[in-house]
């Protein structure tokens, strides 16, 4: 008679899981559907849609954005029928005295000291930012701004309006987005798919001890992932002070604009199946550590790797689509 | 493996696990090269059209989603019930996304042309409207 398998788990069955791995040629025998398998690939079509309901809901109101809706030098949003004449101080270096540089600026368009410390520490580590504009609506000294920033030994320049439709990558002045840093999170994310797909190959060959190892690396990956997601978070909202084309009030939150509210949900709602990764292959690593896997038993693993393989996969389209175009 | 597990079948299946193990760390390879080459070509292709640059990094994306896909996954050597989820969803969620395309992505949009609001002001000479 056939053994009962434990609750929460089901043969694997025969021919062995091995029977369908990349081993690089055609005569193999397909791996049986079981009912874990199918119920978490209807789970998967759910998120599918999920995704692809944020993905696609992104993609069509970035291509009906109106042509003039962010530039470098208003806020997201703004009308600029009128202001096609303006003009902005961008600075793109503090030079050797920023605290003269500061009060340079706060002197010329009154705004608090503590902002404008912000604002500049910002424009040196994503590359510029405006610092004072001139329009039809608000007379400024742009000018006289830029050659008193000279003499100061800080870089600027004096730009004119530019218009966009959707904020341009590695374009500060609207788009606060760290494609390095990103990339790097990319790059973990995949590491990790790496990693859980070891684990499970490890189990599939009855190494548990492998088993426990790749599961933990995955888990401090994963962790990892999410740790650089909130720091990336903390310095949108938070942390730094960017430029006026990005948000009104310097700092990058949903509220800002609809650029800002669609990457958050997007990120956001990724976020939250990565955290849910993580704590699943958490218990999973726990009973791992006490033999809870064998060769013949070990479904879990598997199903778990496969929700994980999915979040990755819909992180590789995220970051081309939000960050990247 | 073979239940009698003799000695002959036990280098099989260690053999194959090695394969196996080999094969993962090719994708893994691939998808290394294919997000530097991504990086790379949104850097170059900045300021091109929007044929070059989405078209080129959407197909370097859906190379690496296949990648994950089929061999992470496993999509490539599970049965023909794959179908049964993969094209339901695929139909539907295209459906979904492409039923908003007129209302929302081709709609004629005036407000580039609006005149601007009398009251409006600028604060902080930041550019800041009110």
């Amino acid at each position: 008679m056939a053994e009962t398998p434990p609750f929460g788990e089901e043969p694997t069955g025969e021919p062995h899981d091995h029977a369908h791995l990349p081993a690089g040629g055609g005569g193999h025998h397909a791996p049986p559907a079981t009912p874990g398998k199918v119920a978490l690939w209807l789970f998967l079509a759910t998120e599918v849609m999920f995704f692809t309901g944020l993905i696609g809901s992104y993609i069509v109101l970035r291509a009906g954005s109106p042509p003039a809706s962010y530039s470098t030098l208003f806020p997201p949003g703004t009308d600029l029928a009128a202001r096609q004449d303006a003009r902005g101080v961008v600075l793109t270096d503090a030079g050797p005295d920023p605290e003269a540089v500061v009060e340079l600026i706060r002197e010329a368009g009154g705004m608090p000291a503590e902002e404008v410390e912000h604002l500049v520490e910002t424009a040196g580590s994503v590359g510029s930012a405006v610092v004072l504009v001139d329009s039809a609506y608000g007379p400024a000294d742009v000018d006289g701004l830029q050659e008193a920033l000279g003499a100061a030994g800080a870089e600027a320049s004096i730009e004119g309006l530019e218009s966009f439709s959707w904020p341009e990558p590695y374009n500060g002045l609207v788009n606060p987005l760290s494609i390095d840093l990103t990339a790097l999170n990319t790059f973990i994310l995949i590491c990790s798919s790496v990693t859980m797909v070891l684990a499970l190959a490890a189990i599939q060959r009855g190494d548990k001890v492998r088993l426990s190892l790749w599961l933990l690396a995955t888990i401090v990956i994963g962790s990892t992932f999410l740790g650089i997601q909130v720091y990336e978070y903390y310095q949108l909202m938070f942390g730094h002070r960017y430029s006026v084309g990005v948000s009104a009030s310097g700092h990058f939150r949903p509220e800002a604009s609809l650029f800002a509210s669609a990457f958050f949900t997007m990120t956001g709602f990724h976020g939250a199946h990565v955290t849910g990764g993580v704590l699943a292959l958490t218990l999973i690593w726990l009973r791992s550590l006490f033999g809870g896997y064998s060769r013949e038993n070990h479904a879990a693993v598997e199903l778990a790797g496969l929700y994980w393989h999915f979040v990755d996969l819909v992180w590789i389209l995220l970051f081309t689509v939000v960050y990247l175009i | 493996m073979d239940p009698t597990g003799t000695p002959t079948t036990v280098v099989v299946a260690e053999q194959q696990h090695t394969s196996h193990v080999k094969a993962y760390l090719r994708v893994f390879l691939a998808l290394l090269l294919l997000t530097l080459a991504e990086y790379i070509y949104a850097k170059v292709f900045a300021g091109s059209s929007p044929l070059v640059l989405i078209g080129g990094l959407m197909l370097l994306a859906v190379a690496k989603a296949g990648l994950v896909g089929l061999f992470f996954m496993h999509l490539l050597f599970e049965g023909r019930w794959k179908y049964l989820v993969l094209i339901p969803t695929t139909f539907l969620a295209v459906v979904t996304v492409a039923a908003l395309v007129p209302d929302i992505a081709m709609r004629a949009d005036a407000r580039a042309e609006s005149a601007p609001s009398p009251t409006s002001d600028v604060v902080g000479g930041l550019g800041i409207v009110e």
